[in-house]
């Protein structure tokens, strides 16, 4: 994929551009704001609760001299105050860097896992599930339950021998052995299915409540509840590509089936997913912030948009700015995403780069 | 015989502003059809042949344009009329067939309502047809082109017959409303050998009943004598050699042509001979770019090709010429201009 | 016995080959439609030798095709590759004996991966043909050359080929890894007039320089009688006659490979080809593929020879004379 050529693509395309700058312009304001307010004297501080300053609206000057030379831009507090007196700007500096790692590392795992997946069902398609195969998952899914919930020896020892299965799982007797009824297409299908009838959002509540509350595990959960749809984006390309020549000629070459998987098939499966993935970040973005505003996200004092949002229903009316300041962020970043997704698509597609 | 169609000095283009030596698909083309005459129009991919048919029915896509020329049916220059004129005169005057019958027809529809479009779409003309009439004439047309079971083809799917079969329904849509003039755009590329021997006949032998005339379009100058009376050979845009089909294809003037010719496979003949005669031309196939623009003044499109090639060839391009004593035949090349 | 020179080894040989299709009619319906796509096919390719596949769409030569390079196990029958079992090997096996056979696709649009650059995949391929990376760069261009590219092409995506160029490319990926059997499903057929001559040399080119077997399938008799020693004619997935080629172009017998013949417009023909008898075109229309009867002559419905006891039973591959096999009764 010749980078030139793409840049190219997404300059003619100004809608595309506009959202790309945007979202480098949110990514940029993210990592400046991890250092900007990190550690334990940062130069803006979104923890100093201030109460004398509460419910300043944004370009409000602070009322005592001393601290306006000291801690804040051009004196003011840029996007007002909260109704415990702290920096708007700050807190909104500090929520960046969690919304958009939010964001990226849930739709990263969902991606993977979606990819792997989909892939797998869409490519050995019709073939029956070898009883070596199934017995395999059915462990390594047993022993990821049993580590979840703290068992982590016993979860451990079916890992190993799930992996010992897998690894011989080739050899001729052992392969011979088959589920007549079973095709690898429907089995892991139906888990899509079943997966896909719980309401995401309160399978994320659920999960949320139970494992210790923290941002890794709101990234990991939002993560594994939402790869359904990559999956079978993948997969419908896949059975599409699984008939074409260049597979069939990547077979005959003696190939390994993981390396026409991932070389030679996924590039070409790979557009829907990307607009799917950059749709899903918003959306992440979004469930983040809706967890937040339930109070089930991140725990305070640490900061994120939908905190502010949440801390801001209470003041709708008075102060205004502590809702809608969020709220337009979110709506900005979730925008430039969607505008970027289409023309990124466009850029990975090489018969349009003709 | 008089004249049906009568293209003069077509030229096609690149539709964009931001290239300034604008590369021609088409230049300067010329073609004559009379009434009841089949006419072949020959050259490989690229050469710009279906360009010209599809530029006739007034189809060009949008990223070419129409830089220059008329195109005269009867009388009228198609170029100079609208939109409803024009589809005023395609399907009722001037039909088309195209390439692929994998996907020429709309696989929701059955048979039946996609012939019964082609009526319905001209109702408003002289003739009104009502609808037993219209079922009526279907089931005819569909055995005029030798479809069995007429009346239960109406109610099939696309999906469920052959491409020999949908070809047919495709020759019988175009024949509908009797036009003057039917353009085939390689009919017959897509089909098996046998498939393509009953389609051309079908074509003929509906050509000669309905007394249409036919301009037929294909790469492989196999077929024209038994389809065309006339024959064009089109080589990157421009035509390089026109006559009587019987005449150019036992006696090639162009090296083009002749280059054509011995492309045709003949099992009896040594292999030696062919693989010798192949050896001596430049690989074509090195590294030429999208070769269907050309630029202006450059010399005879077909000097780098071409195994009689001279140094007249590179500096200036020849005139479609008639040759002296042969009517009705026209080759462009240094070699016969006098 | 199928068709052997006596004196040449057999590579490859198919022995009772048949494969069917189930139409599924949906998770409600009890109707299981078959269709047979390769009905009781036993042919045998000996070395050096090149065989052509004549037959229509349809006829199940691409089925064929398949099962011979590898890719689809046949329900009954087996694939002999050097006197083993291909089918009955273990995996790994399988896959090394079948990189030797090796198949060019009809489409040349959808044989490259239209993301990957010339030059990766036929390095690719060479490698997979055991080749040490430091003579990657070389070989490629040497395999390049000899399909007639220019090696600047590998930096080029399948896009910006024309398609003979990338039938050439898809020839050379082929070649790679040295395969003793090469077949070709209808490599041509999408290609211009001179593009296929050229193709075709290019065929006749390779067959002189490397001395491997080629297995050439199309529905062009012309095409397949040029390039081949021995023709087999194909018809609704079985064999109906066998020989070879110049004998079987200059004298078919079969009533099919008599049709296929006279389908070949030949230039100093007249007009003599195209004034047909009106009935003859109602008769040769084709048949839904599975309305067959299994146990008559495939050709029946269509044959201008057939008669009653066409249909009496299942109609044997007779041999006649020396090296022809038929499978008509009025033969």
């Amino acid at each position: 994929m010749k980078i030139s050529e793409g840049l190219r693509l997404i300059r003619g395309d100004w809608v595309g551009f506009l959202g790309l700058c945007l979202f480098l312009c949110f990514l940029g304001v993210s990592i400046l704001g991890i250092f900007l307010t990190g550690g334990p004297n940062p130069t803006l501080d979104p923890r100093k609760v201030r109460l004398h300053e509460k419910l300043k609206p944004p370009m409000a000057k602070a009322s005592s001299e001393t601290l306006a030379k000291e801690h804040l831009p051009f004196g003011r507090f840029i996007l007002g105050t909260d109704d415990l007196g702290r920096d708007v700007f700050a807190r909104m500096l500090q929520g960046a860097y969690v919304s958009m790692s939010v964001g990226f590392v849930s739709v990263g795992i969902s991606v993977l896992i979606g990819i792997i997946i989909g892939g797998i069902s869409g490519y050995y398609g019709d073939r029956n599930i070898g009883l070596i195969n199934l017995i395999a998952i059915l462990l390594l899914a047993v022993g990821f339950i049993l580590i979840s919930t703290s068992q982590i020896t016993l979860g451990l020892f079916l890992f190993l021998v799930a992996a010992l299965f897998l690894i011989f799982r080739k050899t001729k007797r052992l392969s011979q052995i088959e589920i007549g009824f079973i095709d690898v297409d429907s089995f892991i299908m139906r888990i899509v299915d079943i997966m896909l009838c719980f309401p995401s959002f309160f399978l994320i509540l659920t999960v949320v409540a139970i494992v210790p509350p923290s941002i890794y595990n709101i990234m990991i959960v939002i993560g594994l509840t939402s790869w359904m749809g990559t999956a079978r984006f993948v997969r419908a390309e896949f059975l599409a590509l699984r008939e074409l020549d260049f597979v069939k000629a990547a077979k005959l070459l003696g190939l390994s089936d993981m390396k026409i998987i991932f070389v030679h098939m996924l590039p070409n499966a790979i557009g829907p997913v990307l607009v799917s993935a950059t749709l899903g970040v918003a959306s992440a973005i979004l469930v983040e912030a809706g967890l937040s505003f339930l109070g089930l996200g991140v725990p305070p004092p640490h900061a994120t948009w939908g905190n502010i949002l949440a801390d801001g229903k209470n003041y709708l009316f008075d102060a205004p700015w502590l809702t809608f300041i969020p709220g337009f962020s979110i709506m900005l970043v979730v925008l430039s995403f969607n505008l970027f997704g289409e023309t990124l698509r466009d850029v990975v597609n090489p018969k349009l780069n003709a | 015989m008089k004249g049906l169609l009568d293209i003069k000095s077509l030229s096609i283009g690149l539709a964009s502003e931001r290239v300034r030596e604008r590369p021609f698909v088409v230049r300067d083309l010329n073609l004559k059809i009379s009434k009841a005459e089949s006419v072949c129009l020959v050259g490989e991919s690229g050469c710009g042949k279906s360009v010209t048919a599809i530029s006739i029915m007034g189809l060009l896509p949008k990223g070419l344009t129409i830089l220059n020329g008329q195109i005269f049916f009867e009388e009228t220059d198609l170029l100079s009329l609208g939109e409803k004129e024009l589809r005023r005169i395609r399907g009722s005057e001037i039909s088309m067939i195209f390439q692929e019958p994998m996907s020429s027809l709309n696989p929701v529809l059955t048979i039946g309502q996609q012939l019964k479009e082609v009526f319905l779409a001209h109702r408003d003309g002289e003739d009104t047809f009502g609808k037993r009439e219209i079922e009526d004439r279907c089931v005819e047309l569909l055995k005029d082109v030798g479809l069995p079971h007429p009346k239960e083809q109406l109610k099939a799917y696309p999906h469920m017959l052959s491409g020999g079969q949908r070809q047919r329904v495709m020759i019988a849509m175009a024949m509908a409303l009797s036009p003057k003039l039917i353009i085939a755009d390689e009919p017959t590329t897509a089909l098996d050998v046998t498939v393509q021997l009953q389609i051309l006949r079908l074509l003929k032998r509906l050509q000669k009943a309905k007394e249409c005339s036919l301009l037929f379009i294909t790469h492989d100058l196999s077929l024209v004598p038994h389809v065309g009376d006339r024959i064009y050979v089109m080589y990157k845009g421009r035509i390089m050699e026109e006559g009587p089909s019987k005449d150019v294809v036992l006696n090639p003037f162009h090296p083009y042509t002749k280059a054509l010719l011995s492309a045709i496979v003949d099992p009896e003949s040594p292999k030696a001979q062919r693989l010798a005669f192949f050896k001596e031309s430049p690989r074509l196939n090195l590294n030429t770019l999208n070769h269907t623009f050309e630029k202006k003044g450059c010399g005879c499109g077909y000097a780098e090709r071409c195994l009689s090639v001279q140094s007249k060839c590179w500096e200036s391009e020849p005139e479609l010429l008639d040759l002296l004593d042969l009517k009705g035949r026209r080759v462009r090349c240094w070699l016969y201009a006098v | 016995m199928p068709f052997n020179d006596g004196y040449k080894e057999t590579i490859l040989a198919l022995e009772g080959v048949c494969k069917y299709f189930h139409l599924k009619g949906g998770y409600l319906s009890s109707k299981k439609q078959m269709v047979t796509a390769v009905k009781d096919v036993s042919l045998s390719f000996p070395k050096g030798i090149t065989y052509g596949l004549v037959g229509e769409s349809g006829c199940g030569k691409t089925t064929l095709s398949h099962i011979m390079a590898g890719l689809l196990p046949p329900d009954r029958g087996k694939v002999i590759f050097y006197g083993e079992d291909l089918y009955a090997l273990g995996y790994r096996e399988f896959k090394e004996r079948r990189k030797k056979i090796q198949l060019v696709f009809q489409d040349p649009y959808s044989s490259l991966n239209p993301r990957l650059t010339v030059g990766y995949v036929i390095k690719e391929a060479l490698r997979q043909g055991n080749v040490p990376k430091e003579e990657l760069e070389e070989r490629a261009q040497s395999i390049l050359i000899s399909v007639g590219l220019d090696p600047s092409c590998m930096k080029s995506y399948p896009h910006q080929l024309s398609g003979g160029q990338r039938q050439r490319v898809v020839i050379a990926r082929a070649l790679c890894v040295s395969p003793v059997v090469l077949i070709m499903d209808e490599p041509v057929s999408s290609l211009d007039v001179l593009i296929q001559a050229q193709i075709l040399d290019l065929f006749l080119e390779i067959k002189q320089r490397l001395q491997i077997t080629y297995i050439f399938i199309s529905h062009d008799l012309k095409i397949v009688a040029y390039l081949s020693d021995i023709i087999g004619v194909m018809f609704r997935g079985e064999i109906l006659e066998e020989g070879p080629s110049l004998e079987l172009y200059k004298n078919p017998l079969h009533p099919y490979t008599q049709l296929l013949l006279a389908s070949v417009p030949k230039i100093g023909d007249g007009k003599g080809l195209l004034e047909s008898d009106p009935m003859e075109e109602l008769k040769s229309e084709e048949k839904h593929i599975w309305e067959q009867d299994i146990n008559c002559c495939a050709y029946y419905h269509r044959c201008n020879k057939r008669s009653d006891e066409c249909v009496s039973g299942p109609i044997e591959l007779k041999v006649i004379g020396e090296n022809r096999r038929v499978r008509c009764i009025k033969v």
